[in-house]
């Protein structure tokens, strides 16, 4: 190597690589194999109030999250076991499910677009709103 | 078993195949978005994304074996696209690269080996430095051709080696860094 290409230093290779992923995090991938055979838009994550003050997640504290798909918001609060959330979309006829590892519950949208989910046991979860044709699926959030 | 093969199988549904191509490659993608959002949980988010993204797009994948620059170009956008999202909301600068000591290391500095306390430094050091040169020197550290790293950091790939030396040289100006070589 010449004097404009270094080598990187072992002990800059090795601190880089000190730290990595949660095992929890790579597990919840692993565990969305089901995405494979999911014929949906995944939508954005456009807040999430873990994010908002010191970035470190607490499991016990309620969460905020809004994801977007064109002009389909839908914001949930997830607590305890629980989530409370708003669909807001220009169309009609709305439909929601939430997906978890081990089942698949129908959601009752209020014509607010009101939702809730209550008594949901730990783990990782997406939520499919069909909006007209257009199938969307928010990324795996978790439920503590 | 390479990533090309491992894709044939995901292909064919086999979960053992997918499970290895995560491991293989979650910790390349969350040190990458690491770089760019300067907040572990982001990072995570990221890196899930990312994969969902390849999961949906499995089929369409044109060319298996180049599957880690395809997964590494997708987080790296998403996370941009967080680290914006974040700078909108107020939260910490994606910008702001200041040291960022790991709390649990804090918390009991007699438990921490030696070495520990030396990556934290080391690391600290490096979120000083800018994204492009944390994305570049993780890249490096993971051993990626300097092809790949070009594609995905969109960079001619004659400027890597000057870009990376650059960045190792503003990394030796920080004086933890400095001292550290010189005991060396």
């Amino acid at each position: 190597m010449s004097d404009i290409d270094p080598d990187l230093p072992d002990y800059l290779v090795d601190a880089i690589l000190s730290k990595g992923p949660a095992a929890e995090d790579v597990d919840l991938v692993k565990n969305a194999f089901t995405w494979r055979t999911i014929d949906a838009e995944l939508m954005e994550l456009t807040y999430d109030s873990v994010l908002d003050t010191t970035g470190v997640r607490d499991a016990s504290a309620r969460r905020t999250m809004e994801f977007t798909a064109g002009d389909l918001t839908i914001v949930i609060e997830i607590e305890a076991g629980t989530i409370r959330g708003q669909v807001r979309s220009s169309g009609a006829g709305l439909s929601i499910q939430l997906v978890g590892q081990d089942a698949t519950v129908e959601g009752q949208l209020s014509p607010e677009g009101a939702i809730s989910f209550a008594s949901l046991a730990p783990g990782s979860y997406r939520l499919e709103l069909l909006d007209g044709e257009a199938m969307h699926a928010t990324p795996t959030f978790t439920v503590g | 078993m390479d990533d090309s093969e491992l894709v044939a199988k995901i292909r064919n549904g086999d979960q053992d195949a997918w499970n290895k191509l995560v491991e293989r490659h979650s910790g390349l993608l969350w040190r990458l978005a690491r770089s760019i959002v300067n907040d572990d949980a982001a990072a995570s988010d990221a890196m899930q994304t990312g994969w969902l993204r390849l999961l949906q797009s499995i089929d369409r994948v044109a060319d298996p074996s180049a599957v880690r620059s395809w997964l590494c170009t997708t987080v790296r956008r998403e996370a941009i696209a967080l680290s914006k999202s974040m700078q909108r909301q107020g939260a910490t600068d994606p910008m702001d690269w200041s040291f960022d000591a790991p709390t649990a290391i804090e918390d009991d500095p007699g438990e921490v080996s030696a070495q520990a306390e030396q990556n934290t430094t080391i690391v600290g050091a490096l979120r000083n430095l800018s994204a492009k040169c944390q994305e570049l020197l993780t890249m490096h550290a993971h051993k990626i051709a300097y092809e790949q790293i070009a594609e995905v950091m969109d960079m001619p790939v004659g400027s890597i080696g000057p870009t990376k030396a650059r960045c190792l040289e503003q990394l030796r100006r920080n004086p933890a860094i400095a001292q550290l070589e010189a005991a060396r």
